[in-house]
């Protein structure tokens, strides 16, 4: 009797011992590490980004305030935020050097050049969800951000009456209630497409606006009115983190 | 009985023990820094590297200038991978170190250590930074890459902290010039070791100029001096490699400037320092230029061969001196121990036995003296060599490495019991030639 409640309890021991020592790879890199290192896409425009072409001030990209905020330190960033670029001008130029580095992770900011160039929604849409189809297809998930409020870039509503931030082209003036119009039905675009290719949201346009809203447009923008000011900047790089999987987040 | 001798009348022995330790003291000492000095102005001239090392360019050959230490390059040429190979395959040549070079825009932590004379009041940077904490603004360098795990014959100097981990993509030593962008002193340097710094490559996107940036975060383990490559980051090739690619491919988009290979250079250690000549009309024939301080090495050695002369010399003199004492001290011994011989004799001693026993006298008093001299001698070395150190650290220059090589010790020693020996043979051979009757009476 006693021998097999002796072998019945090493049984049991060495039952519990495997059970604690069997390794689930997923859960073990889950709890030792975050697992292997990301390739973070940035793409959007100068505006999304925070460039204001001084070099001192690229620290203050949201871009960067993302990357060093919510990724880890052997995580690579490429940045290929550029002034004015609409989503065709991404598409052709921007896309296969993107798709080249071999994206996990890619944030989307792109919408004001398409306003300012009278980018039909229509075409706006299309354009979007190819662009987003093709960095998910190269395995990237994908973080797609919707329009800035119009209270974030006032030089828009002058835009063709040689406002500092337009380089239109010669497109339309827009008036207040129509960019605001232009932009609600930008946004309804992008959060369609985010529904179609199940890129996730960010919800820039109220974050932005509650902070115009508590603080002013000055805390959120830069002096000239044409560029997310640091503390703007940061806003938007924390409505990103947020909306960033939790399997991306650096553990601290 | 030589030991007997000894105790019997220690001032004696030990004032001819001290004369000794001295002489061999400043022996040890004069050998053992001329040594040093020599190793130190061989590393300033070869910037720490190897002493048969060449340093290839990624340029043609200049034909009028073939043979010099520091020739003018010809054209640009770019260095290939082929041609690094073919260098390797050069006879006598032991090594070929291939230099990487990419051109980033440094992000430095927004918080400065507190050190920097950006902050006003002093540590004000270490705190939570605030609108008027300075942040140090971002520029452009180069991070240059080379295998480190052959760092000891690289000119490369680790002046605090470490090198980075084999092959790591995220650990880099930065130049005492980063220091004095930051505003620190160049004795500062564990404050930023630990620190993460971005850097960012760029590549040229389209025809517009539309510009790409590939940032990664990198940790600073260490400070160093480099004559590898001019920047003020050094890492492993694979770091950047990745930096370099990503610039070469706005090639396609029309920057015509951006490289065509990652490699700026590469240091090629021939076997043996009269080979260099020869491996370096090799590699001209490959088509690289290339420089080495052949010629300025052979002078310097020369130089540097008269001054250890002189200073063994002077060393060789203090220890004659004291082998006069030996023989004085051994000479007055003989005078007063004749009656002593005598008896030795009329008991039956032979006189290799009255030889071997001042010789042995003579043999102990330069044992114990140059071992004591020799401790003393290294002794004084070590606090010569603790002094140069510290000012050439405060100056942000490498130290001077105070290591002994087991043979000054050794030769010290074995050189004072043997001129000690030699020393006490003349009165040895005088007391041992006294006649039984001769000793007695006289």
């Amino acid at each position: 009797m006693m021998r097999r409640v002796l072998i019945a309890s090493i049984a049991l021991v060495a039952l519990a011992a495997a059970g604690c020592t069997s390794v689930n790879p997923t859960t073990a890199a889950s709890s030792n590490s975050r697992g292997p290192s990301y390739v973070y896409v940035a793409i959007g425009e100068s505006g999304a980004s925070g460039l204001r072409g001084d070099p001192s001030d690229l620290r203050a990209q949201w871009t960067q305030l993302f990357y060093r905020s919510a990724l880890g330190t052997d995580d690579v960033l490429f940045d290929f935020s550029s002034g004015g670029q609409t989503v065709a001008d991404v598409i052709s130029s921007v896309l296969p050097q993107a798709l080249a580095v071999h994206p996990n992770l890619a944030t989307v900011w792109l919408s004001t050049a398409d306003i300012i160039a009278g980018t039909a929604p229509a075409v706006f849409a299309r354009e979007l969800k190819q662009l987003v189809v093709a960095l998910q297809g190269a395995g990237a998930t994908v973080l797609l951000a919707n329009a800035a409020p119009p209270e974030v870039f006032p030089a828009l509503e002058s835009c063709g009456s040689d406002g500092p931030a337009c380089d239109s082209g010669g497109a339309p003036t827009l008036s207040s209630p129509a960019l605001a119009s232009t932009i609600s039905a930008y946004d309804n675009v992008i959060a369609s497409v985010g529904h179609q290719t199940g890129a996730d949201i960010v919800d820039v346009h109220s974050v932005l606006e509650q902070a115009v809203q508590g603080a002013g447009a000055e805390r959120v923008l830069s002096p000239r009115g044409t560029a997310l000011s640091e503390g703007g900047a940061t806003i938007v790089a924390h409505a990103f983190a947020d909306g960033l999987p939790r399997r991306f987040r650096k553990q601290n | 009985m030589a030991m007997r001798e000894l105790v019997r009348r220690p001032g004696r022995a030990l004032l001819t023990m001290i004369a000794v330790a001295l002489a061999t003291a400043m022996l040890t000492a004069l050998v053992a820094i001329a040594d040093t000095g020599r190793t130190r102005v061989l590393n300033q001239i070869t910037h720490g590297g190897a002493l048969a090392g060449i340093s290839v360019v990624a340029a043609a050959p200049n034909p009028g200038q073939e043979g010099l230490d520091n020739p003018t390059a010809g054209p640009s040429r770019t260095l290939t991978a082929a041609a690094l190979r073919a260098m390797s395959t050069i006879p006598d040549v032991t090594t070929v170190v291939p230099i990487l070079q990419a051109g980033v825009i440094v992000i430095p932590p927004a918080r400065l250590p507190a050190g920097s004379s950006f902050c006003q009041p002093a540590r004000a940077c270490t705190t939570e930074a605030s609108p008027t904490s300075p942040s140090p603004p971002t520029y452009g360098t180069n991070v240059v890459g080379v295998n480190l795990g052959r760092a000891e014959s690289l000119p490369i100097t680790l002046l605090a902290g470490k090198y980075p981990a084999a092959d790591s993509g995220t650990e880099v030593d930065v130049t005492t010039d980063y220091l004095s962008r930051l505003g620190l002193r160049q004795g500062s340097a564990d404050e930023v070791i630990g620190s993460d710094v971005e850097l960012g490559a760029f590549r040229v996107l389209a025809r517009n100029f539309r510009i790409g940036l590939r940032w990664s975060t990198v940790e600073i383990v260490g400070v160093v001096n480099q004559q590898v490559g001019s920047g003020q980051f050094l890492a492993y090739p694979g770091l950047v490699a990745s930096d370099s690619r990503w610039t070469a491919g706005g090639r396609a988009n029309g920057d015509s400037d951006a490289p065509l290979s990652p490699y700026i250079g590469a240091l090629v250690e021939a076997d043996q320092l009269s080979h260099v000549g020869a491996v370096r009309s090799r590699i001209a024939a490959i088509g690289y230029s290339s420089s080495a301080p052949e010629d300025l090495i052979v002078s310097v050695e020369k130089y540097l061969h008269v001054i250890e002369l002189i200073l063994t010399a002077i060393g060789v003199v203090a220890l004659a001196i004291a082998a006069l004492g030996i023989a004085n001290a051994l000479l007055a011994a003989v005078r007063e121990r004749r009656r002593e011989i005598g008896v030795m004799k009329a008991i039956g001693a032979r006189d290799r036995d009255v030889l071997r026993t001042f010789l042995v006298e003579a043999g102990v008093l330069g044992l114990v003296g140059g071992i004591a001299g020799t401790v003393i001698g290294i002794v004084i070395f070590i606090g010569i060599g603790d002094i140069a150190n510290t000012y050439l650290t405060s100056q942000g220059l490498r130290g001077v490495p105070i290591t002994l090589t087991w043979n000054i010790p050794v030769g010290a020693v074995v050189g004072a019991v043997v001129v000690s020996v030699l020393a006490g043979t003349v009165p040895a051979r005088q007391a041992s030639r006294l006649s039984a009757r001769e000793a007695v009476g006289g």
